[in-house]
């Protein structure tokens, strides 16, 4: 038996002197709300700009992750190889359809996590580029 | 000859499962839904009373897997088989299969599955029929150097299309020599995945042209309904997401097209559903393939046309008159949208699970869903979570409707494409009616940006962190939110 409750919260917001209703949700600490006609993702928490969340954003632009699963079909990345922005790095092969993984910034390769064939799930690891 | 159906089996997922299974019910016959291990707890299995799992969620183990869906459908006695779209639903060897054991298939005959599932040989039909076509090169489909010469020969951009087709899968356009290399081998990569075999070949390729098809019925006597057009032009890479009915065309181009239709599957001795798709330009249109078996763009013909193509299907199966109408005239207009759960600013498909959903009811307008609130979207299969269909009087109208439905949309807990869709039906090109297939991708993703947290006024932002910080930490907030006038909120879900 599965019983599904609808958690939605109606909440009430004065703005310039006008009620708005916004539905919403919170979802893995995130929230979910439904603004004019819209659907909207919000963090529950506001970004903190500490050095913490600093090293976190930097670290990321030097990671590739897979979007989402599949497997892939082709590697181009390899280490040492200097790529420019929106090179492809890899082809990823999802629901037999064909996705390109290109990099978002140039860089050099240090190190290829995944081989050709490999199944990945999704924000898995692909390729890591050196720090610069 | 034929049998009466008392149980059916579907062999599909989603949306369409769903689908199948109310029209079952409709038509007094029990749905046996087989199913993948991903989809234990789907919508589907929760509304059919008997399910049967037929193997693992990748989908070669189970819904492309023929032997697992023939002893699931035979282990509870069933009477049919249905396909639904995509998987299996134009393979020749599960009809095959059904004949052998007695199942009804619910699909076109095995000789036109045959044929039509090969798109050199639909070509030549097609041709034999006097249906006009795009210059094509159909020989020597492994060697890359000669098709690239007469690509050269033919012009670009040209076509590179797999053989036994379907779904987009395999098509590469090629705009120019340089180009041709990296699709030619991606296009054979993707075709031999999907379809197991790596044959392709190229077409002319219509930079600006439009998907118009013609939606066609055989009925046990040998009869053919021409049941009018589409218009499926808004695509995104080869993949429709939104779609129309009627189509604009000018009365002689639709008799004509429609005829063409009904000639080409009369000539195959055709039975069920089948759709022939054209591209049209300038007044003119190319025969580009058949597909036999009912599309995810049937309702938009269902609604102008008042018609259930799904029961008319079943019927068929049975040996009874599909419809009651002899002659059909189309009334009003109808439009489409898919709704995939997807991350438009980075074009993927996304999975996971939902929070609320909520799909409200109108006059008109219908949600034909895959998934309800808390449902789990697997990363196993195609990401689209169903589809929205309005039927209005005129065009102006509908589009007017499904922006309104839209609009009170609610899908919660994974990213979906319906900012997009309405940023679309907004577009004044396509209020205008003045699309082709290139305009999603030259005319409105090079300038669309979706509406993100960032165009929210912060005051309604920090008044959201507000009411939902009080679950959090009750004690510091109770107070607060006494004078908070952000901070209240009710229990009450909304009546729709």
């Amino acid at each position: 038996m599965r019983v599904t409750v609808d958690k939605i919260k109606k909440i009430e917001v004065t703005l310039n002197e006008q009620l708005l209703y916004v539905k919403a949700e919170e979802l893995d600490n995130r929230i979910w709300f439904h603004l004019n006609g819209r659907v909207f993702v919000l963090d529950k928490q506001p970004p903190k700009l500490s050095s913490v969340d600093k090293e976190v954003e930097n670290s990321n632009e030097n990671v590739i992750l897979s979007p989402m699963p599949g497997r892939i079909i082709k590697v181009l990345a390899e280490p040492g190889l200097q790529v420019e922005e929106n090179q492809t790095l890899l082809i990823l092969s999802s629901m037999k359809m064909e996705y390109t993984i290109k990099s978002p910034v140039g860089a050099v390769v240090e190190t290829v996590k995944v081989k050709e064939g490999e199944q990945v799930v999704a924000h898995q690891e692909l390729v890591l580029f050196k720090s610069t | 000859m034929y049998k009466k159906i008392r149980k059916m089996a579907i062999a599909n997922r989603g949306e369409i499962a769903v689908r199948l299974i109310s029209t079952c019910r409709e038509s007094g016959i029990e749905p046996i839904l087989l199913y993948s291990s991903a989809d234990q707890n789907s919508k589907a299995f929760r509304m059919s009373s008997e399910n049967v799992c037929i193997g693992p969620a990748e989908a070669e183990k189970s819904y492309l897997n023929i032997p697992a869906i023939i002893e699931g459908a035979l282990s509870r006695r069933a009477d049919a088989i249905h396909p639904g779209y995509g998987f299996l639903s134009e393979n020749a060897e599960l009809a095959k299969a059904c004949q052998e054991k007695g199942l009804v298939f619910i699909g076109p005959p095995v000789n036109c599955l045959e044929l039509f599932g090969d798109k050199v040989l639909s070509r030549k039909q097609a041709v034999k029929c006097g249906l006009p076509v795009l210059p094509a090169y159909t020989g020597k489909s492994g060697d890359s150097e000669k098709l690239l010469k007469e690509a050269c020969k033919m012009g670009f951009p040209v076509m590179i299309k797999s053989k036994s087709g379907g779904g987009g899968r395999g098509l590469r356009v090629v705009s120019s020599k340089e180009e041709w290399q990296e699709a030619f081998t991606s296009s054979q990569r993707e075709t031999k995945a999907a379809f197991g075999s790596s044959e392709v070949f190229i077409e002319k390729y219509l930079p600006s042209a439009r998907h118009i098809e013609v939606q066609v019925f055989a009925d046990v006597s040998g009869r053919v309904f021409h049941l009018f057009d589409r218009d499926c032009s808004i695509q995104r890479k080869h993949q429709k997401v939104i779609e129309e009915a009627p189509a604009r065309l000018p009365l002689m181009v639709r008799q004509e097209m429609g005829s063409a239709a009904v000639e080409l599957l009369k000539s195959v001795g055709y039975l069920q559903a089948g759709t022939v798709e054209f591209l049209y330009q300038d007044e003119k249109f190319y025969f580009m393939e058949v597909n036999p078996r009912i599309q995810v763009e049937c309702p938009v013909t269902e609604m102008i046309l008042g018609i259930d193509l799904l029961k008319a299907q079943i019927l068929t199966a049975q040996g009874h008159a599909p419809f009651i109408q002899k002659t059909f005239e189309p009334r009003g207009h109808s439009i489409q949208c898919r709704i995939y759960a997807e991350d438009m600013q980075n074009q993927v498909p996304v999975f996971g699970t939902l929070g609320t959903c909520q799909f409200p009811h109108g006059v008109n307008w219908r949600f034909d869903m895959g998934y309800d609130s808390g449902d789990e979207v697997p990363g196993f299969y195609d990401a689209m979570m169903g589809k929205l269909i309005v039927y209005e009087e005129n065009r102006t109208r509908a589009v007017e409707k499904v922006k309104q439905a839209l609009g009170q949309t609610i899908i919660f807990g994974l990213k979906t494409n319906l900012s997009f869709l309405q940023d679309v039906f907004s577009h004044e090109d396509f209020v205008r009616g003045e699309v082709d297939t290139g305009f999603i991708e030259k005319v409105f993703l090079p300038s669309w940006k979706e509406k993100g947290i960032q165009s929210v006024n912060p005051a309604v932002i920090s008044a959201l962190r507000r009411a939902f910080s009080v679950y959090v930490d009750g004690s510091s907030q109770s107070t607060e939110k006494r004078f908070n006038p952000w901070a209240y909120f009710s229990n009450e879900g909304d009546s729709g």
